[in-house]
């Protein structure tokens, strides 16, 4: 396989504690080559990724997880990469399960997206009730304004060709970016398949992750973005 | 009085257009309200027929029902204003990330 393939972007906001175990499984695979954005961390995680060989790229204070995918893009972008995934910084996501996405969608003619969702037969997540319930709210909100027919709407773990990423411009800095991101695909009609992923939740993910009102915020995002 | 009052309506109402012409949609519906207080200025006695037909009763509810519509809209408006500037910001900011880190490479 061509040494190139496959950036990895990874977005991070003091993950010191989790970000090690994020490399050591993603490095597994030596097609994935990482690129982690530092959204304006105040830890010491961008000093300890900037030791290591992978690129990681600092913004000079905390802009938000959608602009630091943008930067990721971009960077990708500019490098050459033929395809493009986006994974999480806190340890939810498998790098197994990129790897099988990878093979996936480098062999096939007719996928430009590979998304993740973790609520379609094979998948496999510990997310509580009320978790479920609010991304079944979100997924429902997904296909009543943008119409894109998905089960997962806000599942970080994607592979893209990479003439889907040049078609994005991220405006939606926060937890948004994910509708924006089904926006896009949905708008240019990119040919798009989901693939069974397990999330796993730690009491460090759920603490470090989006909070259960952070949906209420996506809202406000998308609804103030209409005007 | 009164006349002063017009002035500076008509002055906001010349901004309005101009956001309008921008694709300012928030501006496009404060405008009506506008072109009444505009109104209402220079006949009040359509103020209070305005409010009879709308059932408020007096006039002077009807203007404070509107004001505080009108203080939603424009606060809403100033929300849309600092998120454009939010935007430019972050466009910068990724730029100047990427442009450091080539350099530093």
């Amino acid at each position: 396989m061509n040494d190139k393939k496959v950036a990895v972007v990874v977005p991070f906001f003091n993950e010191s504690k989790a970000i090690f175990t994020v490399i050591e499984n993603l490095k597994r695979y030596q097609v994935f080559h990482l690129i982690f954005v530092d959204d304006g961390s105040e830890d010491d995680s961008f000093d300890k990724i900037v030791k290591t060989t992978n690129v990681c790229i600092k913004h000079p204070f905390n802009l938000g997880q959608g602009a630091a995918l943008q930067t990721g893009f971009d960077y990708a972008l500019s490098k050459g990469y033929e395809y493009i995934a986006t994974f999480d910084a806190d340890g939810q996501h498998s790098a197994d399960d990129l790897w099988e996405m990878y093979k996936i969608i480098s062999t096939s003619n007719n996928i430009e997206v590979l998304l993740g969702s973790r609520f379609i037969s094979g998948a496999f997540t510990n997310a509580s009730l009320v978790r479920r319930v609010v991304l079944k709210l979100a997924v429902l909100f997904t296909r009543l304004t943008i119409g894109l027919s998905v089960t997962d709407s806000h599942n970080g773990l994607r592979i893209m060709r990479r003439d889907v990423v040049r078609s994005f411009n991220l405006k939606q800095n926060r937890m948004a970016h994910a509708s924006e991101i089904l926006f896009y695909i949905k708008r240019n009609k990119f040919l798009f398949k989901e693939y069974p992923v397990s999330i796993i939740y730690t009491s460090y993910s759920v603490k470090k992750g989006q909070s259960l009102f952070g949906f209420f915020d996506i809202l406000k995002d998308l609804f103030l973005r209409k005007f | 009085m009164r006349w002063i009052l017009l002035v500076f309506i008509l002055l906001y109402m010349s901004l309005l257009v101009s956001y309008i012409k921008r694709g300012g949609l928030i501006s496009f519906l404060i405008l009506p309200f506008c072109i009444f207080a505009a109104i209402s200025i220079i006949n009040d006695s359509i103020l209070s027929a305005v409010a009879h037909l709308l059932g408020v009763g007096r006039g002077v509810d009807l203007v404070l029902y509107f004001l505080i519509i009108f203080l939603a809209l424009y606060i809403l408006r100033i929300h849309k204003l600092l998120s454009e500037q939010n935007d430019l910001i972050t466009v910068l900011a990724r730029k100047i990330s990427l442009s450091e880190y080539e350099n530093t490479k």
